[in-house]
């Protein structure tokens, strides 16, 4: 019996792999496991290499481990890349349709996937079905589960669908069954049900849905189109309003004139998009208007590797775009973060009248994990500070740019009211007419930046500290679930370690940061990028150095073992 | 009802003899004449001398970045669709910058009227050629002439079937406030081509060559059908001798026009019970 199991499923874009790691993912976690799901593809619509490695335990899931127990062979090219990783004991399913010269004996399983969906009455397209079957049916598990979810899968394509998928199914359990016995065996769940297993782009999109965003504009670029996708697919009916723009400079724009108007709005895009955004960023910090924008990032520079993952557009994110203005930039870790932070920057957009950035990356958007479930009842509307009956009322006196202590003017929205709403990406007075008036100028820029207090005390870290610890581990976004295990495994060995992991990167919590750090061993980051972006924002805006970096910019992510060979 | 007055902003900035003072005289008259408040209009621009319009009226503004006004425009069509909807600008903000923006806003054909100032010249950056410049058309940038193609906006709006193409010209007041009216109504996008006199940097496309050139397509053939597509695009054709003014183009596609009941925008932010969405994910 283990804690925990990895699978790897491997084959060329478009035979299915996605749909085998989803299923079993499905039916671990729905039988009580925990499952992170790794996926790794090439851009391209069919051929190459693309796997998906699961990562099933009774423990923590929250990033990949190395090594494979189970590999579902597609195709002869994965046998040959991933046999070096195989454990010991580890069980090999291949199709024997399409993989001509593969081991024969107990290691090796092959499967005629296609002519056995053919004697089931299914379609050759249900191979991976076949292949599910037999990767459970080695496992030792019972199949209920899995029809279960191969019925909830293929529900909207009908019940002949359904029957069929889960006839063949049974035939790949069927041959798997005899294999079983010397088959790696799983520790029996913990039990809990009503978990979810969701990506990082899910999590956001329906923090943005909880939230009541209501327009969201975007171009298609990989990693961040799904959230477009399934705002397209669940928002619509629940009023947002999605379109598809020309350009990234076209959805930022749009994104911008549906927030002036009085709409909760977002764009999203990977870096090159974010990049082409970079000029409208400024024109919300100037206009005051709130705007949320997701940046999933992925290596650059220029095209750099599309499906693969970096996060080497820390201090670009922060000054992106010319001339000073405030904004915020927050950095989820995981699912959970990814929905709270997502839900909390409208309020943040909306409180601050300004620019709201949600740092992600391919590891993030992409991967999938076990959840407890999301902190939905935690969500919040909160629209800021908006104008009342009498201001609505005042025509053409409104002050859209009122100088205020706080710095944050009450916001009106064209058609409320007789109060008319001017803004300009020129400075401007109070009114919102253009002014080239040096004292009003400055007051401006001063009236801008206090709103950054409207933060308050608002925690931008997460901390799990250890007194006396040697290390401490710092890091930011998806690097934190490997992180959080590298600290339990070193824990585990003796050693004691601190970590922090940054969620808001931008303002920079200063003092929360010091606090956590002061006392404590060397200053370690852990960051996917070739620089140490993280440790020069925390040498610019606290003077500490880190001691040590750990970097990784290969377009893979990091895992725990990573870390804690580097340190 | 609305008077003229009622639209009257600040201080222009613009040079004395400027088309752009008629043509701000013909949005008031035209806005006016329509019976529209101020604050039941929206006017958005980018950068340039005709981008600064909207600060020199009294309604709804939102003054962007050079060649995206078109853009702005859309996301707030988008989620309101009881304001009246003005888009302002030149020949450099919308056809340069904002090329790609035009073309995609006619495909689109969201409800927005599209007033472009075409002075066929860079004023605000002091004279340089535009890509509505005529050929041999000299300035600063081209001192052997223009020697690319004029870019020509009637025609490209037809191509993509526009809802409304118009052309007028800033010397004829009543005639462009007609058609910045029909423009208003036209329910889809609009796209109308104002001609007008930089009289600093253009010393050939004058008000004088406008009206010498300019032919009333009405007056010329009452039995000119503006739905007639091949014909229409025929007369967006005609440049070198003289060419047309009025209504060149009606499309017949149906636009985009979101619902005039209370606009999305205006909405009380839903607090949305994401819980059955989340079936999907067990």
């Amino acid at each position: 019996m283990a804690k925990e199991l990895s699978i790897l499923i491997g084959g060329e874009a478009g035979q299915g792999i996605q749909s085998i790691g989803q299923v079993l993912a499905r039916s671990f976690t729905r039988s009580g496991w925990r499952v992170f799901a790794l996926q790794d593809f090439e851009s391209r619509i069919r051929g190459g290499h693309a796997f998906t490695r699961l990562r099933v335990t009774t423990g923590e899931a929250q990033c990949h481990a190395p090594g494979i127990d189970i590999l579902v062979a597609l195709n002869a090219e994965t046998i040959g890349l991933h046999r070096g990783e195989l454990n010991d004991g580890a069980r090999v399913i291949y199709d024997s349709g399409r993989v001509k010269e593969a081991e024969t004996g107990a290691a090796f399983l092959g499967l005629d996937l296609a002519g056995i969906c053919r004697e089931s009455s299914g379609s050759s397209a249900m191979a991976n079905t076949v292949a599910t079957g037999a990767a459970w049916a080695m496992l030792g598990l019972d199949t209920p589960v899995v029809e279960a979810v191969l019925e909830s899968t293929f529900a909207r394509r009908g019940l002949e669908t359904v029957n069929k998928n889960i006839a063949v199914l049974r035939a790949g359990y069927a041959l798997g069954r005899p294999y079983s016995q010397a088959a790696p065996r799983l520790d029996p769940p913990d039990g809990r049900a009503g978990r979810l297993f969701l990506s990082g782009a899910d999590a956001v999109a329906l923090g943005a849905l909880a939230a009541g965003v209501s327009f969201y504009s975007a171009y298609p670029m990989t990693p961040a189109t799904s959230v477009m996708e399934y705002l397209i697919r669940h928002g619509r009916e629940r009023g947002v309003v999605v379109e598809q723009a020309e350009d990234e400079i076209a959805a930022i724009n749009m994104a911008i004139g549906a927030s002036f108007m009085g709409a909760r709005s977002m764009t999203g895009t990977s870096g090159g998009g974010f990049a082409l955004m970079s000029e409208a960023l400024g024109l919300a910090g100037c206009t005051e208007i709130p705007l949320v924008v997701l940046n999933a990032q992925r290596p650059g520079p220029a095209t750099g590797m599309p499906t693969r993952t970096e996060q080497a557009d820390l201090l670009f994110a922060l000054f992106a775009s010319h001339g000073e203005f405030p904004r915020v930039v927050l950095a989820p870790d995981g699912p959970e973060s990814a929905f709270r932070l997502t839900a909390e920057a409208f309020n943040l957009a909306d409180r601050l009248q300004a620019p709201v950035i949600i740092l992600t990356d391919h590891h993030l958007m992409d991967s999938y994990w076990t959840v407890e479930g999301l902190p939905v009842g935690e969500v919040s509307l909160d629209r800021g500070v908006l104008a009342g009956p009498e201001e609505l009322a005042s025509g053409q006196n409104y002050l859209r740019y009122r100088i205020t202590p706080s710095g944050v003017s009450p916001r009106a929205f064209p058609g409320q009211g007789t109060a008319l709403v001017c803004s300009t990406g020129d400075e401007h007075d109070q009114s919102g007419h253009i002014t080239e008036e040096p004292g009003l100028r400055s007051a401006m820029v001063d009236k801008r930046w206090r709103k950054l207090e409207q933060l308050g005390d608002r925690s931008g870290l997460e901390c799990d500290l250890q007194d006396g610890a040697d290390t401490v581990l710092v890091g930011w976004g998806s690097t934190g679930g490997a992180l959080r295990e590298a600290v339990r495994m070193r824990r585990a060995g003796g050693a004691k370690t601190s970590l922090v992991l940054l969620t808001c990167l931008w303002p920079f919590p200063e003092a929360q940061f010091r606090q956590a750090v002061e006392g404590q061993g060397r200053l370690v980051s852990v960051e996917g990028n070739s620089l140490g972006q993280l440790a020069r924002l925390v040498r610019m805006e606290t003077g500490l150095r880190a001691d040590h970096q750990v970097l990784r910019y290969d377009g893979r992510a990091f895992c725990a073992r990573d870390i804690l060979e580097k340190l | 009802m609305p008077t003229l007055n009622d639209y009257k902003g600040i201080e222009t900035t613009w040079c004395p003899g400027c088309g752009n003072f008629a043509i701000l005289t013909g949005i008031r008259q035209a806005l006016t004449g329509l019976g529209l408040p101020p604050h039941e209009v929206t006017v958005f621009s980018g950068i340039g001398q005709a981008a600064k319009l909207p600060l020199y009226t009294r309604c709804h503004y939102l003054n962007g970045l050079h060649g995206r006004a078109l853009p702005l425009a859309t996301g707030a069509r988008l989620v309101n669709g009881r304001m009246k909807m003005i888009v302002v600008g030149g020949d450099g903000d919308g056809f340069a910058e904002g090329g790609n923006h035009f073309l995609h806003a006619v495909r689109r054909n969201v409800d927005l009227a599209y007033f472009v100032h075409n002075n066929q010249v860079y004023g605000l950056t002091k004279g340089q050629a535009s890509p509505t410049s005529d050929r041999g058309f000299v300035t600063g940038t081209t001192p052997e002439g223009v020697v690319h193609g004029r870019f020509n906006p009637a025609g490209v709006a037809i191509a993509l079937d526009a809802a409304f193409v118009g052309r007028t010209h800033s010397g004829d007041m009543q005639h462009m406030v007609r058609m910045m009216t029909l423009a208003l109504q036209a329910g889809g996008f609009a796209l109308l081509e104002i001609l007008q006199p930089c009289v600093t940097y253009n010393k050939v496309n004058t008000l004088k060559w406008y009206r010498e050139k300019a032919y009333d397509l009405e007056t010329a053939d009452p039995s000119y059908d503006p739905t007639d597509r091949e014909a229409a695009f025929r007369k967006s054709l005609e440049w070198e001798d003289r060419f047309p003014i009025g209504v060149l183009y009606r499309g017949t596609r149906p636009a985009v026009v979101p619902g005039k009941d209370e606009p999305l925008a205006l909405q009380t932010v839903p607090q949305r019970d994401i819980t059955p969405l989340l079936d999907e994910f067990r």
